[in-house]
């Protein structure tokens, strides 16, 4: 039964000083087009004089970040060598992660130096399991199942663990801010306003917590504090942009001359923040602000709250109005491919391939943005701000080898 | 034996290992110098070193541009405009009271105001030895360090009168060690230290600049009056305007119009102007208020207005307009009325050889435009939106006079005669005689006071801060303005997340 068994542990440490380097300087001249503006220079009458101040800070506290990687697991073949088992726990905690910091705006507009905002960690399962068979020469069959899931969580930040690092921002008409780096969460968690339906009447905007310039048709948002207020101090956790757990699904077969290859991508349980939905005149509006709310018990769905741009109630403030389930399968490719008979190559061919790909095949997801595959690193993932979707293509394609 | 051995190099590989893994924690050293780069420690070597980071304390005052509209658009002056309801939302939501503290506009003005701050405390951090311990004196060091201080009280005085308690600090230029440090400061306190910085900023300045737009010692007397003012101590104020007022170095301008033009520019009613100009074309539009054009100009212009050659006026985006209530608050045969406001049809009627043609402002509509500071043909350069040259009035000497009189009718020692002799020279300016003058008294005057305040400084940014200060808000602005709320603007919410502090009531 049991071809071959292993198992394998393994602990590393590695180190990164990916930041640029970082010292005191003074910019001169006038017009600054860096990230902050921070401009130098005045007029006085109407005859520019250049200026300089201070271009540039360092942060004297700067180490290396270091990351501390563990796992332990085995390797398992059996029936025959058909069935192929890799599985690991995996802990990985990174302790002084470089990121740039949200500083206090009191500090003014120098660029904020990176710093190490804080230790994350993320421990899991990665199991693959693959399955190969060749019943003849003819034949060859291959294909494999990975499955990863993992729990992430800020350990420590900085100072005295109360720190708040802000990201994800965007822009509806305000600049918002919607993830946050917290002590005990998920790095990049979404905060903001939960939501409770709508307000049907004006006696239930009366009978609600004290919400400025709420009217019936106006999203209800949920008093996380019991003071009887809706204000900033509701703003909780709305949303975690990580996956529950992550599926790939390799296939590779071989008939004769025919191949075909695919593999297929699966991820569960990530929320997204719909970041391009701006409340603003002239604008296209998704199709189901048909079903928004027009009178009394016409719905009570937060995201579809009346419909005004006078937005006296703040509907657009940052909440789970915007939160969506982001789960996808997707057919990231398939490749159906057809190799000449060694016997028609010519002298000097050693291999003449035709193939067709289709890659992006499809998506199954229930997300009503583009795409719910979105990129982003620390503070942006799962932040949508219509980024383009992967364009699904279409190829056809020659292989020669010589 | 081998065996044991092998191990043995194993274990001392790991040891080995291990140390230099500890001896990770610091950077391979850098020297910014191999990179011809100029540090801290290179500079204030020289008197021209201080000179040009002092003209840098300046620069800020520049950024904080919305706070004119903002004075006037919170106010029943001016109504936010715009495209439509969800255009130049951070204004429209401060014109509808419905901001909150999520606003674009508000973070910059806080934002920029404390690198004023920042860089005033730089510079006064190392006035005694630069950063490398050496000192460097030359004649009129003490005057240039005057004007920081002056700069200083300038960008706390915005942060106090928009949002009350603000952290103080005055000693350093923070940095990220001191993030989320500070807490917010009394109102008094903080008013104190602008007093204390105004204080040393006269017993330091020159009465008169070469340069246009330095500040004088009497900007900074003004500056003061003003900031007793805010805190009802009038006796200080009235006594501290006064000397403003008998230096006898600022007169009326006659023509209140030419006040406005680019040739009335830091004129003789001048005392204090915040400087823009078009020579140092900026095209950031990440940064929009940061270049040295004046970005408030091109937001109030007519839009897609369009005529002769000779038709003065270039095209805007209709915001921060006047509302008809402003208009007919002028009597018939004030000057001032058709300098303030530009009622475009009236215009376009009175001056058929400019062949008008403009878009009628698309929301909120009043058919008047800020004259003041509207965009004109020529007066800009480079990216043409954010370089319009147009100083912005901060404080003009009829402002002194107006509040010398307002002080001199609140003071202990009430002296009417005083106050209506001011407050005439400035009404004998806007009606060409002394037909108009004011003859009233007690709280009839200090009304008729407040009101003149209104129509000679409409559109400057002062009426929201006046109506809150003389506790008239509520009165004039009606149920929309909440009494314990809207006195002040709400602490930018990124702020508040960042560095813990307190909002204000209500937001």
């Amino acid at each position: 039964m049991v071809n071959f068994f292993k198992i394998r542990g393994s602990y590393g440490t590695t180190g990164n000083e990916n930041v640029n380097p970082q010292y005191v300087g003074i910019i001169t001249g006038g017009p600054s087009y860096g990230p902050t503006a921070n401009s130098n220079g005045y007029s006085f009458g109407e005859v520019f004089t250049t200026g300089s101040t201070i271009g540039s800070a360092a942060n004297n506290a700067l180490r290396w970040e270091k990351q501390v990687q563990s796992n332990i697991g085995f390797d398992l073949t059996f029936m025959n060598n058909h069935f192929t088992i890799n599985a690991d726990y995996f802990n990985k905690t990174v302790d002084g992660l470089l990121f740039t910091p949200s500083a206090s705006l009191y500090l003014g507009t120098v660029p904020i130096p990176q710093a190490n905002i804080g230790t994350t960690k993320s421990s899991g399962f990665d199991v693959t399991l693959n399955y190969h068979n060749s019943p003849n020469k003819k034949v060859q069959f291959n294909s494999s199942l990975t499955f990863t899931t993992a729990t992430n969580e800020v350990t420590s930040t900085n100072s005295d663990g109360t720190a708040k690092i802000l990201g994800g921002y965007y822009f509806n008409g305000q600049s918002q801010s919607v993830t946050v780096f917290e002590k005990g969460f998920t790095p990049g968690y979404f905060y903001g306003f939960k939501t409770n339906g709508l307000f049907q009447n004006a006696a239930e905007v009366a009978a609600s917590p004290k919400q400025v310039g709420a009217q019936a048709g106006d999203i209800k948002y949920v008093d996380m504090n019991g003071d009887n207020v809706i204000d900033a101090l509701d703003k909780t956790k709305i949303g975690d942009p990580f996956a529950k757990f992550t599926l790939g699904w390799n296939v590779n077969v071989q008939v004769g001359n025919f191949d075909f290859v695919s593999f297929v991508y699966a991820s569960v349980g990530n929320d997204i923040y719909r970041a391009f939905e701006r409340n603003a005149n002239y604008t296209n509006k998704p199709r189901e602000i048909l079903a928004r709310w027009t009178g009394e018990n016409s719905t009570n769905d937060a995201r579809f709250p009346r419909y005004s741009f006078v937005d006296n109630n703040n509907n657009a403030r940052v909440s789970d109005r915007y939160v969506e389930d982001g789960s996808f399968v997707k057919i990231k490719n398939l490749q159906f491919g057809y190799s000449l008979p060694a016997s028609l190559t010519k002298k000097g061919l050693n291999k003449v391939r035709f193939y067709f790909q289709v890659k992006n095949a499809y998506t199954f997801t229930k997300y009503t943005g583009y795409d719910p595959e979105i990129p982003g690193g620390i503070l942006e993932t799962g932040v949508d701000r219509g980024a383009y979707p992967q364009p699904r293509t279409f190829a056809l394609g020659l292989d020669i080898k010589f | 034996m081998n065996i044991i051995m092998k191990n043995y190099l194993k274990l001392l590989f790991l040891i080995v290992t291990f140390c230099s893994l500890e001896s990770c924690t610091k950077f391979v050293d850098y020297n910014p110098h191999e990179e011809f780069k100029i540090t801290d420690q290179d500079y204030l070597k020289s008197e021209s070193d201080y000179r040009s980071m002092v003209v840098s304390v300046y620069t800020p005052l520049q950024w904080i541009n919305q706070v004119v509209p903002i004075g006037e658009i919170a106010s029943d002056n001016a109504v936010a405009g715009g495209e439509n309801a969800s255009d130049v939302l951070s204004l429209q939501q401060i014109d509808d009271y419905t901001h909150n503290a999520v606003n674009g506009q508000l973070t910059e003005i806080w934002q920029s105001a404390y690198e004023g701050i920042n860089r005033a405390n730089y510079i006064n951090q190392y006035k005694a030895a630069n950063p490398a311990g050496d000192v460097v004196n030359f004649a009129g060091k003490d005057a240039l360090f005057g004007e920081t201080l002056f700069l200083r009280g300038y960008y706390y005085f915005t942060l106090v009168k928009m949002f009350g308690d603000v952290p103080l600090f005055t000693d350093k230029r923070l940095s990220l060690s001191d993030s989320k440090s500070l807490k917010r400061t009394a109102k008094a306190e903080v008013y104190k230290q602008i007093e204390t910085d105004l204080i040393a900023a006269i017993a330091a300045l020159p009465a008169v600049q070469n340069e246009k737009g330095r500040i004088t010692k009497l900007a900074a007397q003004a500056l003061l009056g003003k900031v007793y003012l805010y805190q009802n101590k009038f006796d200080l104020a009235a006594s501290t305007l006064e000397s403003v007022i008998t230096s006898n170095s600022f007169t009326l301008v006659n023509n209140f119009g030419t006040i406005f033009l680019l040739s009335g520019e830091n004129g003789s009613e001048s005392v204090f102007e915040i400087q823009y100009s078009n020579t140092s074309p900026y095209y950031n539009w990440g940064g929009a208020t940061r270049g040295q054009g004046n970005y408030a100009i091109q937001q109030c212009g007519i839009r897609g207005i369009n005529g002769s050659a000779d038709m003065p006026y270039a095209a805007g985006w209709s915001t921060n307009l006047p509302t008809a209530n402003l208009a007919n608050a002028y009597e018939a045969g004030d000057q001032r009325k058709a300098v303030t406001i530009l009622d475009i049809e009236a215009y376009k009627t009175a001056n058929p050889s400019y062949n008008v043609t403009y878009q009628v402002a698309p929301y909120k509509n009043t058919g008047l435009y800020n004259q003041k500071y509207l965009p004109r043909k020529g007066q800009t350069s480079g990216q043409i939106e954010l370089n319009y040259l147009n100083n912005f009035r901060i404080i003009r000497y009829s402002d002194v006079l107006l509040m010398a009189a307002e002080a001199n009718v609140k003071a202990a020692t009430v002296n009417e005669t005083k106050a209506k002799t001011y407050l005439n020279l400035v009404r004998r300016r806007a009606f060409g005689n002394n037909s108009r003058d004011i003859t009233s008294s007690g709280a009839t005057l200090y009304n008729d006071i407040l009101n003149e305040r209104r129509l000679e400084l409409a559109m400057e940014g002062d009426r929201f801060f006046d109506l809150v200060r003389t506790g008239k808000a509520s009165a004039t602005l009606g149920s929309k303005f909440v009494v314990g709320k809207h006195e002040l603007f709400p602490i930018p919410q990124t702020e508040i997340d960042i560095s813990g502090i307190p909002q204000n009531a209500g937001y």
